[in-house]
């Protein structure tokens, strides 16, 4: 098995207003995208509650950085209560929702996807010493990468949602939550 | 022995009003226009719920790319609690379904399908030797692998246009 490094665990952010779940979602993968990611839709549910729409999203992103190491991001997005409705932007009708969303960023380094170094023992041994002491710096820099590029989505994403404050209709900001260790 | 690799399974739920009709017609026509061969081995329909039936289909397509590799390509659709009723849409009676679907779309690259390496232990190691040091397996990857990897991700967001889901769009569109 690959080893999987956790670089940023378990990253949150909510927000409840106003935004467009379309948007989001354009912003997501185009950010993917611009960023040289391999796309990976696990899972795209959606279904209609009393509240309105439930919306959940699971992706996993990866970019190969070296044929060593690779970058994985795991993005949850849930989305509840979501409905739909008209607001007045600069004299014309615009239609948006208004919902909550949670979000749940991870990071991951994961070396040895191909599998080279674990045939033997010997060699497992190796890439462990290997990773640890003698590539230390270039681990190190692969981590840094997938925590930059981690924190880089959330500014985004914040920023996307920020937006909506300078609307004319009630929101709450954006809040980070971090896990309680 | 062939060599399959997997493209990961993907998934779509969605529970509200489906036309599931025109979806089955949608999906069905990406396969014809890529040149796929189209079989459905499975096509069960259960008594479910109270809510309503349970329907499954199972499709399993595959298409020819040489004589070395071919691609396959299963979907599942899984229906619950289905309730038909019929609405006028656009001055013609289409039947819609409420109920909760699920697709799971699966993609495999096969190697050797047509088993030119797998009579002696000396073709299998000539087999392993092909991938490994010819085509250095970064070839299987980046020519075959993504190919019908992202071609899937077009399946799914017709699929996903179709059910008028949130997620509907590519930023992936022009990649194969």
């Amino acid at each position: 098995m690959s080893e999987r490094e956790v670089v940023v665990d378990k990253l949150r952010l909510s927000y409840e207003g106003l935004f467009k779940v379309t948007d989001l979602y354009k912003l997501v993968d185009g950010w993917l995208r611009q960023k040289g990611y391999d796309k990976r839709e696990k899972r795209m549910a959606e279904s209609v509650t009393k509240g309105g729409k439930f919306i959940e999203w699971e992706m996993e992103p990866w970019k190969k950085i070296t044929d060593y190491a690779k970058i994985v991001i795991k993005l949850r997005i849930i989305m509840t209560d979501i409905k739909e409705l008209e607001v007045e932007i600069d004299k014309a009708k615009v239609k948006m929702n208004q919902g909550r969303i949670d979000f749940v960023f991870d990071g991951y380094l994961e070396t040895d996807y191909e599998h080279r170094w674990e045939s033997k023992p010997l060699f497992f041994f190796l890439r462990t010493i290997f990773d640890k002491y003698l590539f230390k710096p270039y681990t190190a820099g692969f981590q840094s990468n997938a925590i930059d590029d981690v924190n880089d989505i959330h500014q985004r994403i914040k920023a996307f949602l920020n937006l909506y404050r300078f609307s004319d209709v009630a929101y709450t900001k954006p809040a980070i939550i971090y896990p309680a260790h | 022995m062939p060599e399959m690799i997997s493209t990961r399974k993907m998934i779509i739920q969605k529970a509200g009003v489906i036309d599931l009709d025109g979806l089955y017609r949608t999906m069905q026509r990406w396969f014809y226009d890529n040149q796929y061969v189209f079989e459905e081995p499975t096509s069960r329909m259960r008594p479910g719920s109270d809510a309503g039936p349970e329907y499954e289909w199972k499709w399993k397509n595959w298409r020819k790319v040489s004589d070395y590799v071919k691609y396959h390509v299963s979907v599942f659709f899984h229906v619950w609690d289905a309730k038909d009723f019929e609405v006028i849409k656009e001055g013609k009676k289409v039947i819609l379904t409420k109920c909760r679907l699920k697709i799971e779309i699966d993609g495999n690259v096969e190697l050797d399908w047509t088993k030119k390496f797998t009579e002696t232990k000396f073709s299998q190691f000539l087999f392993k030797f092909y991938n490994k040091y010819i085509l250095k397996e970064e070839r299987i990857l980046s020519l075959w692998w993504d190919e019908l990897y992202y071609r899937l991700y077009k399946l799914q967001t017709i699929a996903k246009e179709y059910l008028d889901m949130e997620s509907k769009g590519n930023a992936y569109y022009d990649i194969w």
